[in-house]
């Protein structure tokens, strides 16, 4: 039973912890994720016991390159963990990204659908595990890249596919938007942040107690199977070690972005009559999507772009606002982007109990934009002129949770791709959103009445995706060891 | 001619040898289509908004039995007669696996409505979302609604020109409604409730009224022997069935609703089987007459729920049909109406340990979802009239309807397009 003895439990041990979780390593700002799998499990145990030694953990701060580890089921199987330590990992995670349930509810069907993936499709090549290498800078990370690959090919491991990310945007995301503005901080961990954003550590990390005072479920494995003592005690099972103690559940979807077509479907709502464009117009229904304007500041505190004094400020951008003013959505459309991945106060009729809950709906972002920008300087004259170039770009979407169902999936199926979020009727996520055949809807709530747009098409689709598990370092010794041990 | 949504609830002995032929006949039921297929067509059943078909596997004391479970309008005797006209020998097919049918050459109507009548289950609690609706009401006022956003659609198309004002643009919609002889029937007032009915409703309310004035001053005792009763209660054993979970998850989401039907052990002894009774007479007179709006304690995606009593009250069985995910609908009760929850099923085995019958409980998240699945059935099929409606839309196209058939303020014009 979860102990309600609160004195003797330990302070977030970030000496255990792979530093990319609670850090998120934004200075170094290039990176490569590097999906491999294990040919040749022999030597795949010394490969590990090498590389954990070089992972940094949360109390590491690298300031020129790094490399963190994680796995999928089959590369745990692959490792040698016995079917019944695997078995104890959450359901989701075992199940695996591309069911059939879950391409029904996260819309990854017709162009984004499994089978057509580039990387981890049910009938494509085993994902066993993933590098994520981080540098302050290009050369720095093609030098990390070679060595890291050089070890990976002797021990008998296989890059199966290289994902690249760009740091060209600054802080925009492909549309145009300034992402990152709204984060999430973990209690006694990493970065400080607001109350209302801050989550208890057991809602990404496994081996703490979550937003309802519980520990999430771990996977353990019997004391005699660990007698070096790699894995810490579980705290419920006095026979049995912690081997998801200080890991979290990642999930990795690469989100391909067609930008051409967002603001062509942008331009041609909003133009004149005639076909002349209206760029204000344009900009503000894109804000309206969104939930922010391009330079991130919320329509929540800012309706109209320009301040008092006729220029946009820095200190407008920022991510202390609630929706309790605004029920109906005529300043932040109940359908747009943020208001649905975060609904922040206006879950439920109290704003407190609001704020509760949506706290136990939250995941830790660790995402990376990836291909050159159609324009830039963003601008969509220019976009709009450049036209469809083929090129893909998009977001490599990362997220650390503890809880896949309620937090990572929640988002995803009730918020994101939920047309009846909120008492909407068949608005889905306009810019992430699957709309029908013949395109989605998008309510602008407005006196006296809503304005709607008609005809969404998809402007993202998922171009690959797999869950993986980011263990503790005591976790991949253990790994390590169990993979040096198996008989080969 | 009352507007009231009932609930109906038949359970038939199954012949054991006759068990998996059922089973497979519920999935030709499911595989043909739902609304449309050869045995029991659920779309041709005008009076249904929500129906389904399950089966309790034997257990200890009872052999497995077929389950049916309807939402329907008007009365018991028209509802049955539109089952057996619409699905005719289908029924057939279906009714003589079970034991006691009538063998062929004595099957008839009366005798089809006899034997369905013979196995009907009293409810304990009715819940529904929107009452006072018919399924053609629900129908029609969504395709109002379409109607209406149309109009507007083309009306205001450009998004930076002005919009006509609120008065006008109501007369403007109003006057498209009214000429349009498809949607004119909008304009009328819906079927009022008679004085029959409205005596009926009240004097109801008036006895449970009564009888809980009467209840009242045992109270303060009964929370001392619920207390009692929950420091002598088991822990409750922690066992995961992932493949129970996943082959339940495997059939949920097809569309934007979803139903669970959830068997639970009524923990011994007359206690707490009196208990359970008292809760769900709270929570039935309540449902009535306070949660008529489209929220029960908050909660705001149930269409319609109820509960019921089997095995001489050893059991209690629960089923719902609500909007949004499995996760969402339980989510939403440990967050707003954990309590609810808990008074319920602490009087059922295995649930996470309780205080004073309304506290812990369901708040232990891992606990109790992990309950709820062990203790859910795969329903064989499952019916709704209306897929795409969540109970919000639904309340809310019968304010846009309303709306349109009396003269309204300048104000309540202003809320009445803040509902499109």
């Amino acid at each position: 039973m979860n102990s309600r003895d609160k004195r003797n439990e330990p302070m977030v041990d970030g000496g255990d912890i792979q530093g990319v979780i609670p850090w998120g390593h934004g200075s170094l700002v290039e990176s490569r994720f590097v999906l491999f799998g294990i040919d040749d499990p022999e030597n795949s145990g010394s490969w590990l016991a090498e590389l954990v030694e070089r992972v940094p953990s949360a109390t590491d701060r690298p300031t020129e390159s790094c490399v963190h580890v994680s796995f999928t089921r089959a590369g745990l199987e692959k490792l040698g963990l016995p079917d019944d330590v695997v078995g104890r990992f959450s359901r989701e995670f075992l199940e695996g990204v591309a069911t059939p349930h879950r391409q029904r509810c996260f819309g990854d069907v017709g162009e984004s659908a499994p089978e057509k993936w580039g990387w981890g499709s049910p009938g494509g090549e085993t994902i066993h595990g993933m590098l994520a290498l981080y540098a302050s800078d290009s050369n720095t990370l093609g030098r990390a890249y070679e060595e890291e690959m050089v070890r990976l090919e002797d021990s008998g491991l296989r890059s199966l596919h290289t994902l690249d990310t760009s740091s060209e945007n600054g802080n925009r995301e492909h549309f145009g938007f300034r992402d990152g503005v709204a984060r999430v901080f973990i209690e006694g961990i990493g970065h400080r942040g607001s109350a209302h954003d801050t989550v208890k550590p057991g809602e990404v990390l496994l081996g703490y107690r979550n937003e309802f005072d519980q520990f999430p479920p771990s996977p353990t494995v019997a004391s005699a199977h660990d007698p070096r003592n790699f894995l810490p005690a579980d705290s419920r099972y006095p026979d049995r070690r912690d081997l998801g103690k200080n890991g979290s559940y990642l999930v990795f979807r690469q989100l391909e972005q067609d930008v051409y077509a967002f603001w062509k479907f942008l331009d041609e709502q909003t133009g004149e009559p005639d076909g002349n464009p209206r760029p204000e117009t344009r900009t503000w229904l894109a804000a309206k999507m969104v939930g922010r304007w391009p330079d991130g500041a919320p329509l929540a505190t800012n309706p109209s772009r320009v301040g008092p004094s006729g220029r946009c400020i820095e200190s407008d951008v920022h991510n202390a606002f609630g929706y309790g003013d605004d029920p109906l959505g005529t300043k932040t459309p109940i359908a747009s982007h943020i208001r649905r991945t975060n609904p922040r106060d206006t879950i439920v009729e109290n704003a407190q109990q609001s704020r509760r809950i949506s706290r136990t709906h939250r995941i830790v972002r660790r995402g990376r934009v990836y291909g050159p920008p159609l324009s830039s300087t963003f601008d969509v004259d220019e976009i709009l002129g450049r036209g469809p170039d083929g090129v893909s770009r998009g977001l490599h979407f990362l997220c650390f949770n503890a809880a896949l169902g309620r937090q990572f999936e929640f988002i995803q199926q009730t918020w994101i791709h939920n047309p009846k979020f909120g008492g909407l009727y068949s608005d889905s996520d306009p810019i992430m959103g699957i709309p029908p055949a013949e395109g989605g809807a998008f309510t602008v709530p407005a006196n006296p009445v809503r304005r709607r747009v008609t005809g969404l098409p998809r402007f993202v689709q998922v171009r690959g995706a797999g869950y993986f598990f980011m263990p503790g370092k005591r976790a991949l010794r253990y790994l390590a060891f169990v993979a040096a041990k198996r008989p080969s | 001619m009352t507007n009231e949504q009932s609930a109906l609830t038949l359970l038939i002995p199954v012949r054991a040898e006759a068990l998996e032929t059922l089973r497979a006949r519920l999935s030709q039921v499911v595989d043909e289509g739902i609304g449309v297929n050869t045995l029991f067509p659920f779309q041709r059943m005008t009076t249904i908004h929500f129906g389904r078909w399950f089966i309790l596997e034997e257990m200890d004391d009872s052999p497995p039995r077929l389950g049916l479970a309807t939402n329907y309008d008007g009365s018991l005797e028209g509802h049955i007669g539109d089952m057996i006209e619409r699905a005719d020998s289908g029924l057939d097919v279906l009714l003589e696996c079970c034991c006691g049918y009538p063998d062929a050459a004595r099957r008839n109507e009366e005798t089809r409505r006899e034997f369905l009548i013979r196995h009907e289950i009293p409810t304990q609690a009715f819940y529904v979302g929107a009452r006072w609706r018919t399924v053609r009401q629900v129908r029609r006022e969504a395709e109002l609604r379409a109607h209406i956003q149309e109009f507007l659609d083309h009306r205001i198309s450009d998004l930076a020109e002005p919009s006509p004002s609120a008065r006008d643009l109501y007369r403007e919609i109003r006057e498209h409604v009214k000429t349009d002889p498809e949607f004119s029937w909008a304009l009328e007032p819906v079927t009022k409730r008679s004085t029959r009915d409205w005596t009926e409703y009240i004097g109801t309310f008036l006895v449970h009224a009564l009888r809980g004035l009467l209840l009242v001053p045992i109270v303060p005792f009964w929370f001392v022997f619920v207390r009692y009763h929950e420091m002598r209660d088991p822990l409750p054993i922690q066992r995961g069935d992932s493949d129970h979970v996943r082959a339940l998850v495997r059939r949920e989401d097809r569309i934007g609703q979803n139903q669970l039907t959830m068997v639970s052990q009524v923990k011994p002894g007359w206690f707490r089987m009196t208990t359970l009774r008292l809760v769900l007479w709270a929570i039935h007179v309540a449902a009535r007459y306070v949660f008529n709006r489209g929220r029960l304690a908050g909660v705001p995606t149930i269409h319609f729920a109820r509960f019921f009593f089997i095995d001489g009250r050893r059991r209690v069985v629960f089923l719902s049909n609500f909007d949004g995910s499995w996760e969402q609908y339980l989510g939403d009760f440990i967050d707003i109406a954990a309590f609810g929850l808990t008074a319920v099923w602490t009087n059922t085995t295995d649930f996470p340990p309780t205080r004073f019958l309304f506290s812990g409980g369901a708040r232990d998240e891992q606990g109790f979802k992990s309950l709820i699945r062990r203790s859910q059935l795969h329903t064989r099929a499952w019916y709704s009239a209306y897929p795409e409606l969540s109970v919000e839309n639904v309340n809310r196209n019968s304010r846009v309807r309303s709306g349109l058939g009396k003269p309204l303020s300048e104000r309540a014009t202003k809320a009445w397009l803040e509902e499109l």
